[in-house]
């Protein structure tokens, strides 16, 4: 227990020094502070533990410190230099009728919470993909460095997808080498971590443009979500590849809006996260990439497009080395890139109707999402005019582009979509549904007529 | 000094503003306290979860079916290598039986191994598990340190039934 704690405050520790190193003399408010250190730390500690197993090192107690230690200096550092991130304290109070329906809102969050800790922290690995894909690599990696772990090129074990990502694997293994022992069900507690960041990223998101009981309710709406609260904490990858694309469209619109560089860099370091998450992550990558040079079109602004570096060196970064280590795994995953052709496509038009009905049955049906799409479309007719805004299209863009490329993979795959999609189809509009939030956030600040920036106060160099 | 930031594009003119907020709140606030309730409160899962661990007997979860198998595994195989044998198994129909063994047990019993055949092969499914699961020698199973034989099988009435063969005695 003392090693996952301690583990725990590496993370911190290590999401502070990198915010610093990029944010120098920044403010920010407490809601937009801690998903960014929680999410840059559990992002770099997963791809440090990454980049040290490549080098021999498996997760370990030692490892842990090195890290420590490093980030420790690196905080030093910047404080010796004047560089550091903040903490600004609110700017308007809330009044106690306010208060008193923020907490009425935020109440069911508790409950939400108790059950995701009780999927995580009761039961151990009882989902088949969480324990195949994901909990069998963080008890490999927790044994043997992934240069000396024969697993990953075990024909035997070909069925476990051994090119799939590993910051979910590494997280968990981190876990275990903290603690100098294998752990059967604490590695889990990385998943409700994963939700708490996922949520406090929408509600900071949210918080930019709303008041807090609005804000609080909307990500209370979407969190408490059954098919969000289902996979939690199941110890699948997808609510965490969820909580970083969360971060990466959170800093993408704030480079949209203010033009600060290092928010494109943070886009980029999220996206890079999301690529060593999960392959679906690496779609993400491209749309994020795409909304990016849409934006810099748009603009007409030549003096911006240097900027596109910052972002290419956050991807580049972090899913670089894991790109290229994976060169070398044996490719046993389904491929879909490989059955991309208009061939296959006009030979599997026939499942488009089956595709669309069920991805449309699944987002309307309210008690899935607890309203959230049919909510969203219902602002969207009434708003029709503030879609036309430019961080709208760029969020409506990446949203349509998204159910759209899984369409897709569900159209040229090998196996037929039927079983298919019953079994993920509710998994993967997990990671579209964040932005449908930050849309539905964004029509309510409109209709509300509350000003994106005037309810709390921004970054202050 | 303050960074520039651009007023954005959210802003937008308020007709009925007063009106309109507080009915989009109250919209808002009911549609959340009722969805989270039925989401936290009514949903069988969660109930179910809960249910199991403050100990009751609750049946056909996926937790219960990973358990059983767990409890097996480490019961009856508490060192050494595992090989597991199919016999009679239909690729299709126990295609969810045959993988869950053999990738359950891999996990259960990591770091040691379980093994499905003697070939340095691909295994991709079911069929392919079926077709390669063959022991080549007694000596290849000393070489690899397996201890124990978990033989599957159906019995006349199409049941599944089970044999455990020793290698090695297990020691206490």
């Amino acid at each position: 227990m003392i090693g996952t704690a301690v583990y725990f405050l590496v993370i911190i520790v290590l999401g502070y020094a990198v915010l610093c190193a990029i944010l120098h003399r920044a403010r920010l408010p407490l809601f937009e502070f801690i998903p960014l250190v929680v999410g840059l730390g559990l992002g770099f500690a997963g791809t440090f533990q990454f980049w040290l197993s490549l080098l021999g090192l498996k997760p370990s107690q030692s490892g842990l410190m090195v890290l420590g230690v490093t980030a420790g200096i690196l905080i030093r550092r910047s404080i010796a230099s004047g560089k550091i991130v903040r903490i600004q304290s609110p700017a308007d109070k809330i009044s106690p009728g306010d208060k008193t329906i923020t907490v009425l809102a935020g109440i069911p969050l508790f409950f939400a919470l108790l059950i995701v800790l009780v999927h995580a922290l009761g039961h151990g690995m009882y989902e088949w993909d969480a324990y195949m894909l994901w909990g069998f690599k963080a008890k490999v990696l927790s044994t043997n460095a992934i240069r000396d772990a024969g697993y990953f090129s075990d024909l035997n074990f070909a069925m476990l997808h051994l090119n799939y990502p590993l910051m979910i694997p590494f997280l968990m293994a981190g876990i275990n080498g903290a603690a100098g022992e294998m752990l059967e069900i604490l590695p889990k507690l990385i998943f409700p971590i994963f939700y708490l960041t996922m949520g406090m990223f929408l509600y900071s998101g949210l918080r930019s443009s709303l008041p807090v009981w609005q804000a609080t309710a909307l990500t209370t709406l979407f969190l408490t979500g059954p098919h969000i609260l289902r996979w939690s904490g199941s110890g699948l990858a997808d609510v965490p590849l969820a909580a970083f694309y969360s971060g990466a469209i959170l800093q993408l619109i704030k480079w949209v809006e203010t033009e600060n560089s290092p928010d494109l860099l943070l886009s980029g370091i999220f996206a890079g996260f999301c690529g060593f998450t999960k392959n679906e992550g690496l779609l993400m990558v491209l749309l994020i990439t795409a909304a990016v040079c849409g934006v810099l079109i748009y603009k007409k602004c030549a003096s911006l497009f240097p900027q596109l570096l910052h972002y290419g060196f956050g991807v580049a970064v972090i899913t670089g080395p894991w790109l290229i280590y994976r060169r070398q795994l044996p490719k046993v995953d389904e491929n879909y890139l490989a059955h991309f052709s208009v061939a296959t496509i006009s030979e599997n038009l026939g499942r488009l109707d089956f595709i669309a009905v069920s991805i449309i049955e699944s987002i309307s049906n309210w008690q899935n999402w607890n309203a959230l799409w049919i909510i969203l479309g219902v602002l969207a007719a009434i708003r029709i005019r503030q879609t036309c805004q430019l961080t709208n299209l760029m969020l409506w863009g990446l949203l349509a582009t998204h159910i759209f490329a899984y369409a897709l993979i569900y159209l040229i795959g090998p196996l037929n979509p039927d079983g298919l999609m019953q079994a993920t189809l509710d998994r993967l509009l997990i990671h579209v549904s964040p932005v449908a939030l930050l849309i539905v956030g964004r029509y309510c600040s409109g209709i509300c007529g509350a000003d994106a920036w005037s309810k709390t106060p921004r970054r202050s160099v | 000094m303050e960074r520039n930031i651009a007023k954005s594009d959210v802003t937008s003119p308020g007709l009925g503003r007063n009106q309109l907020t507080r009915v989009i709140s109250a919209v808002i606030l009911v549609v959340t306290v009722y969805c989270s309730w039925l989401s936290i409160g009514t949903n069988d899962f969660n109930r179910h979860m809960l249910a199991q661990l403050l100990g009751a007997d609750a049946e056909n979860s996926h937790y219960d079916y990973s358990l059983k198998w767990d409890v097996f595994y480490a019961f009856n195989f508490p060192d050494g290598n595992l090989f597991i044998k199919f016999n009679g198994l239909d690729p299709e129909k126990h295609k969810n039986f045959i993988l869950s063994q053999y990738i359950r047990a891999s996990y259960n019993l990591y770091p040691r191994k379980v093994y499905v055949t003697t070939l340095p092969v691909e295994l991709t499914d079911s069929a392919s598990i079926l077709q390669n699961n063959a022991i080549s020698s007694e000596s290849w199973l000393t070489a690899n340190g397996v201890d124990s034989i978990v033989t599957f099988s159906l019995t006349s009435n199409g049941d599944q039934a089970y044999t455990i063969t020793r290698t090695k005695q297990p020691s206490q």
